[in-house]
C-alpha cells in the first residue's frame, strides 16, 4: 500500500475510530442513563430559596469589550457536548468571528485563519495538543479552571506568536481554606479535582481524569464477540502548588500531563499517539500598591505520531511512522503599573524550541530508504512594552512587540504594533477601534481540517518565512436592562501561510522531503459580527452572528487567482440559553438549548472526466503488480476538479437541548445533566464523495445522547 | 417513567444511528470543454487528440470534434496542420528540433482559439557504461542534466523485430530501481530487494524521475538501473519537458489515489492533474527519447 494511502488509511482509521467510540458512547449512555434513572428521584414542587455554589452573581455589571471574552466553566456547561464533557474551548464555538471545524470536533477557525493559528495557554504556558479523542473535547479539566480569557483581537503586547486568537485559560488563583473539590462521571471519561490549603502558606490545586472506553470496549468485545483488538488510554492530570511566604511574594510550581493513546489490531497494526507534558515555575512580586513583576520558567513537550505495520500472515512486511514533535523552554518576565490613567507594562521573554517533524517509511530488514528525519532548534527572544491612557471617558492603548528569531544561521528581527481606542460616549454605549500585527513563527500543516492533534509543525525557515497578519476593527458596544451587546466590523489579511499543495499529500506521502509538498500564499477575511449576552435570575442567554468572507490566493493553484478558504461560512449564528425550570434549598433543576445555523463549508470536487495521455507503454505493463480498476481508469483518463473550494455543501443546522437536576446535600452537591446532541439527527455533511455513480454525503454525527454525573464538595 | 424515556431514546438511537451515508443532490453539470493532447516526440510523425470532456456521472466515451483546425507552429512560425484520421486521432508529418520552442493552436466553431506552449528538450547525455554490467544492474554515466528526465525498462524473453525502438512484443517492467542521487522518490516503494535478491537500490513503481541537474563535471553521474531484465531488454531515457514532467508526475500521483479500489483515501482526493492549454484543457507537451538495447541471452 502506498504510503499515502497507508496515512489516509489512519485517517480514516479514526474516523472509523470515532465511529467505533460512538458506537461505544451509544451502548454506554444508554446503559448508563438507565442506571442513574433508577438512582434518581426528584421530589415534589417545592418553591425553596437555594444558593448555587459558583453560580455568576445576577446584577452584577458586565463589561465586555469587543474581542474579548471572558467566561467561566460555569458558562461552558450550559452547552451539550457529544462527550458529556465540560469543556471551555467548546464554548469557543459559539463566540462571533469563529467557524468550526469538523462536526463534534474541538477544531475552529478564527476569521478566515488557519485552525493552528489560535494561541491556547494553560497558565501562560502554551499547550499545542489541546484535543483528547481525535478533538471530542479539549484536555483542560473544568474543576480547576477558574476562567478563560479569549481575544480574536484586541491582543497585548506580551503575547505572540500566533494569527488568528488568544485563548488563555487560567487555573484557580485564590483557593478557599477548606478543601474544596468535585468527582465527575461521563461514559467517556472518568475524573475528580482537589483543591485548599496544605499549611497556612501552601494550597494545592489538582485534577485527574481518565478514559474509561478501554474497559468499556472489552466489556462490549466479550459481550459481542468482537474480534478486532482495541486499546485505548486517554487521561490528564494537573498538579499547582502556590506558596504564599508574604504579603509582597508568592510561588507557584505546576505540572500538567495528558497523554492519548490508540492501537488498533486488525489486518494491520495502527497506533496513535500524542499528548503534551508542561512544567512551569512562576514567581509574582507586589513591588508597591500598583507595582507587580511576574516572573516565569516553564517547559513544554508536546508530541503526536502515529505508525502503521503490515502484517504477512504473522511476518511483518512494513511500517510507517509519522512524528511531530516540539520541545520549549521559556523563561519571561514583566513588570507591571496600574495607575489610575495610565498603567503600563513591559517586560522579556527567552523562547528555546526544537522541532521535530519526522516520517519514516520502513521496510522491514531492508536499508531505510525513505526517512524524512528533520530536527531544528529556534530561539525567539521578545521584548514588549505595553501602556494605556484613560481619561474621562477616552482610554488609549499601544503596544510593541519585538522578535529576534535564529534557526541555524538564519536571522530575523520582525516587530508588531498593536494599538486600540475606546470611547465611551454614555455610561452605557462606547466604540471602540483596534489594530493588530501579528506574527507566528512555526507553521502547522494541517492534514484535515479538523483540529485533531496529529498535525505536523514546521518552523519558520528560509523557504517559509514567518507568517503574518494585520487585523483592523471598528465596532461598538453597549448594554440594555439585562442585555449586553457588541459589534463591529474587521478586516484581516494575512501572508506567508502554508498548506499542502494537493490536501491528500501528507508528511511522509508521495515526495521525498517535506517541503516538496508545502506551498506558501496568503489570505483575506472580512466581515461584521455581533454579539449580546443576557444574565437574568431565571435564564441567561447569549447569540451571536457573524457575515463574513474569507479567501486564499496561492501561486500554485487556481491558476494563482483567490478562491474561497475551505471554512468560509458566509452566515454564521449561534444561540444558547440556559432557563432555572425548578428551585430550592435543596433542589434545582436547568434547562439547556443549543441553537446553531451556518453556511456549509466548502469543497473541492471533480466535475467532469477527459481522454488523457497515458504513460509510456503502460498498456504493455508486465502484470505482477494488481492495477486496481480505478486506477486503471486514472491511466487513462483524466479528472478535471472543480474550482478550489467552489462547491457549498448544504447550510449546517444543530439543536441541541439538555436538563440537569441538581441536588444539594449538606456536604456536596449532587448534578446530573442529560443531553442530546443534534436532537433534529439533521445529517449535516461532513465531506462528500462520488460514488456508484451518485454524489453521497457523508455526516459524522446524527442525534446522539449524552451523560454526565457530577458531585461538588 | 423515566426508565420508558431511555428506553424510547435507545430505541431512537439504533434506527437512526447507522444513517451516516446518504445521497447529495449535487449536479456541476460540466463537460463539454475541449481536450488537446499532443506529446511532441523525436519521430517523424506527430499526433494529437482533440475531443471533449464529460460529465463525471457519463461513461467514458468521450464527445467527438469534427471540425477543428490543429496547426503547429515553432517559433511562432507555421509548420502545418494536423490532418484528421480517426474519430480523435490527428497526424502531422514533421520531426521537433531540440531547443525550439513550438505553439498548437487549435480552432474549434463557436470556441475561443485554443493555444498551448512547449519548448522541445535537447536529449540529456546519458551513456551506457556496460562493461561493469551484471545481472541485475545496468551501469549508466549522466554528462547533462538540463531537463528531468524519465527512465523506465522494457523487456521480452523471445527474440523481437526491432532492435532500434520497443515495438507492441516488449512489456514494462513493474519494479524498477536506482541509485541515482537526483531520483525522485514520489513513487518509491521500499525496495527492490523484495522481489530481486541481489538487488540494492530502492524499488519504484513502474517509471523512475530524475530532477534536471546542471552542471554536471566532466566526470559525469554514474548510476545503475535494477530490475528482472529479460533475454531482449530496452532501458528507455526520455529527457522531457516542463511541461511533459508535470503532466506525467501529478498524472501517476493521482493513479496511487486509486491503489486499492476499497481505499476511502480517494473521498479525500483533490489532486489536480497538470494542464497548459489555454481555453480548453488536456496537454501539449515534448519528450526526447534514448533507447539503451540489450541482449542477455543468459
Amino acid at each position: 500500500m502506498p504510503p499515502v494511502q497507508i496515512f489516509i488509511f489512519s485517517t480514516m482509521t479514526q474516523i472509523r475510530f470515532l465511529f467505533s467510540f460512538f458506537s461505544l458512547l451509544f451502548f454506554s449512555v444508554s446503559s448508563f442513563a438507565q442506571t442513574n434513572a433508577l438512582s434518581f428521584q426528584p421530589e415534589g414542587d417545592s418553591i425553596r430559596h437555594f444558593e448555587l455554589k459558583g453560580v455568576d452573581v445576577y446584577g452584577k455589571q458586565i463589561h465586555r469589550r469587543n474581542n474579548v471574552y471572558r467566561y467561566s466553566p460555569l458558562m461552558s456547561r450550559t452547552l451539550i457536548s457529544l462527550s458529556g464533557e465540560t469543556d471551555v474551548i467548546r464554548y469557543i464555538g459559539t463566540l462571533p468571528g469563529v467557524s468550526q471545524g469538523m462536526e463534534g470536533g474541538s477544531g475552529y477557525f478564527v476569521r478566515g485563519s488557519n485552525s493552528g493559528n489560535n494561541r491556547l495557554e494553560l497558565d501562560g504556558v502554551p499547550v499545542y495538543g489541546a484535543t483528547h479523542l481525535f478533538g471530542l473535547f479539549s484536555v483542560f479539566p473544568q474543576g480547576i479552571i477558574e476562567d478563560v480569557d479569549y481575544r480574536s483581537g484586541r491582543f497585548p503586547a506580551n503575547s505572540g506568536n500566533y494569527l488568528a486568537s488568544l485563548d488563555r485559560i487560567t487555573t484557580d488563583r485564590q483557593v478557599e481554606k477548606k478543601f474544596h473539590g468535585s468527582v465527575e462521571l461521563s461514559p467517556l471519561m472518568a475524573g475528580g479535582s482537589l483543591k485548599g490549603f496544605l499549611s497556612d502558606r501552601l494550597s494545592i490545586v489538582a485534577s485527574g481524569r481518565i478514559s474509561l472506553l478501554g474497559t468499556e470496549y472489552r466489556l462490549i468485545k466479550a459481550m459481542a464477540g468482537l474480534e478486532d483488538d482495541v486499546k485505548i488510554t486517554v487521561g490528564d492530570a494537573f498538579l499547582k502548588l502556590n506558596y504564599q511566604l508574604n504579603e509582597k511574594h508568592r510561588f507557584a510550581a505546576s505540572g500538567y500531563f495528558s497523554n492519548d493513546y490508540f492501537n488498533i489490531e486488525s489486518d494491520a497494526m495502527v497506533t496513535m499517539n500524542w499528548g503534551n507534558q508542561l512544567m512551569r515555575f512562576a514567581w509574582d512580586w507586589n513591588v508597591s500598591e500598583n507595582t507587580r513583576l511576574q516572573t516565569m520558567v516553564y517547559g513544554n513537550y508536546y508530541h503526536s505520531g502515529q505508525e502503521q505495520k503490515d502484517y504477512n500472515e504473522d511476518d511483518l512486511t512494513g511500517e510507517l511512522k509519522l512524528h511531530s514533535s516540539i520541545g520549549e523552554m521559556a523563561a519571561q518576565s514583566r513588570i507591571v503599573n496600574k495607575g489610575d490613567r495610565i498603567s503600563y507594562e513591559a517586560g522579556v521573554k527567552y523562547n528555546f524550541q526544537l522541532l521535530k517533524p519526522r516520517s519514516e517509511k520502513i521496510l522491514v530488514q531492508k536499508d531505510d530508504f525513505n526517512t524524512r528525519n528533520n530536527s531544528f532548534e529556534t530561539i525567539i527572544i521578545s521584548g514588549f512594552a505595553e501602556a494605556s491612557y484613560r481619561f474621562n471617558r477616552l482610554e488609549l492603548t499601544g503596544g510593541l512587540r519585538n522578535y529576534f528569531y535564529r534557526l541555524k544561521e538564519d536571522e530575523l528581527f520582525e516587530l508588531d504594533f498593536r494599538g486600540a481606542v475606546s470611547a465611551h460616549l454614555s455610561d452605557k454605549y462606547g466604540i471602540e477601534f483596534s489594530y493588530d500585527q501579528l506574527t507566528q513563527f512555526h507553521h502547522i500543516l494541517e492534514s484535515l481540517p479538523v483540529g485533531w492533534s496529529l498535525d505536523v509543525m514546521i518552523p519558520s525557515t528560509n523557504g517559509f518565512s514567518p507568517e503574518k497578519a494585520n487585523q483592523y476593527y471598528l465596532g461598538g458596544f453597549g448594554e440594555y436592562k439585562k442585555w449586553i451587546f457588541s459589534g463591529g466590523a474587521y478586516y484581516k489579511e494575512m501572508k506567508n501561510l502554508v498548506r499542502y499543495e494537493n490536501p491528500s499529500t501528507v508528511l511522509g506521502g508521495q515526495n521525498s522531503d517535506w517541503y516538496s509538498d508545502v506551498i506558501t500564499g496568503k489570505g483575506t477575511s472580512y466581515g461584521i459580527e455581533v454579539r449580546g449576552e443576557r444574565k437574568g435570575e431565571y435564564w441567561d442567554g447569549a447569540f451571536s452572528y457573524t457575515l463574513s468572507k474569507s479567501d486564499r490566493t496561492f501561486a500554485e493553484i487556481n491558476d494563482g487567482v483567490s478562491f474561497p478558504f475551505r471554512f468560509d461560512r458566509r452566515h454564521m449564528f449561534n444561540t444558547n440559553a440556559s432557563i432555572t425550570t425548578k428551585t430550592s434549598s435543596t433542589r434545582n433543576q436547568f434547562f439547556n438549548i443549543a441553537f446553531s445555523m451556518t453556511s456549509g463549508n466548502r469543497v473541492t470536487i471533480p466535475v467532469s472526466m477527459y481522454k488523457g495521455v497515458e504513460p509510456p507503454y503502460w498498456s504493455q505493463r508486465d502484470r505482477g503488480l494488481y492495477v486496481s480498476p480505478r486506477k486503471m481508469e486514472n491511466a487513462l483518463y483524466r479528472q478535471k476538479i472543480g474550482e478550489e473550494n467552489g462547491y457549498l455543501l448544504p447550510s449546517y443546522v444543530r439543536l441541541d437541548v439538555g436538563y440537569t437536576f441538581q441536588k444539594k446535600k449538606e456536604k456536596y452537591t449532587r448534578s446530573l445533566t442529560l443531553g442530546i446532541y443534534n436532537v433534529l439527527n439533521r445529517k449535516n455533511p461532513y465531506l462528500v464523495f462520488h460514488e456508484d455513480g451518485r454524489w453521497q454525503q457523508l455526516s459524522i454525527f446524527p442525534l446522539f445522547p449524552s451523560v454526565k454525573w457530577l458531585v461538588e464538595f | 417513567m423515566e426508565n420508558k424515556i431511555f428506553l424510547l431514546i435507545w430505541l431512537l438511537l439504533v434506527i437512526l444511528h447507522p444513517s451516516c451515508v446518504k445521497d447529495l443532490p449535487i449536479d456541476p453539470a460540466v463537460g463539454g470543454e475541449v481536450v488537446v493532447n499532443c506529446i511532441l516526440t523525436s519521430d517523424t510523425i506527430q499526433t494529437a487528440s482533440v475531443t471533449r470532456s464529460v460529465p463525471i456521472d457519463e461513461s467514458f466515451i468521450f464527445r467527438e470534434v469534427k471540425d477543428a483546425e490543429v496547426e503547429l507552429l515553432a517559433e511562432g512560425e507555421s509548420v502545418g496542420y494536423f490532418e484528421k484520421t480517426g474519430y480523435d486521432h490527428w497526424e502531422l508529418n514533421y520531426r521537433p528540433v531540440g531547443g525550439t520552442s513550438y505553439q498548437l493552436v487549435v480552432t474549434v466553431p463557436d470556441e475561443p482559439e485554443i493555444t498551448a506552449a512547449t519548448i522541445m528538450p535537447y536529449y540529456n547525455d546519458v551513456r551506457r557504461d556496460q562493461a561493469r554490467d551484471t545481472y541485475p544492474t545496468k551501469n549508466f554515466i549522466q554528462y547533462s542534466g538540463q531537463s528531468p528526465f524519465w527512465m523506465y525498462a522494457l523487456s521480452a524473453d523471445s527474440e523481437i523485430e526491432n532492435y532500434q525502438k520497443p515495438g507492441p512484443g516488449v512489456t514494462l517492467k513493474s519494479g524498477i530501481g536506482t541509485d541515482h542521487p537526483n531520483a525522485d522518490r514520489f513513487n518509491q516503494e521500499g525496495n527492490l530487494l523484495d522481489i530481486l535478491p541481489t538487488a540494492t537500490t530502492p524499488a519504484f513503481e513502474y517509471y523512475i524521475r530524475v530532477d534536471s541537474i546542471s552542471p554536471i563535471d566532466e566526470n559525469g553521474i554514474p548510476f545503475q538501473l535494477q530490475t528482472n531484465y529479460g533475454q531482449y531488454n530496452f532501458v528507455v531515457i526520455r529527457t522531457a519537458s516542463t511541461e511533459y514532467d508535470q503532466y506525467l508526475k501529478s498524472s501517476l500521483q493521482k493513479m496511487e489515489s486509486y491503489t486499492d479500489e476499497e481505499d476511502p483515501g480517494q473521498w479525500f482526493d483533490e489532486r489536480r492533474i497538470y494542464s497548459n492549454v489555454n481555453n480548453g484543457t488536456g496537454i501539449f507537451a515534448a519528450c526526447a527519447d534514448i533507447y539503451f538495447f540489450y541482449h542477455d541471452p543468459n
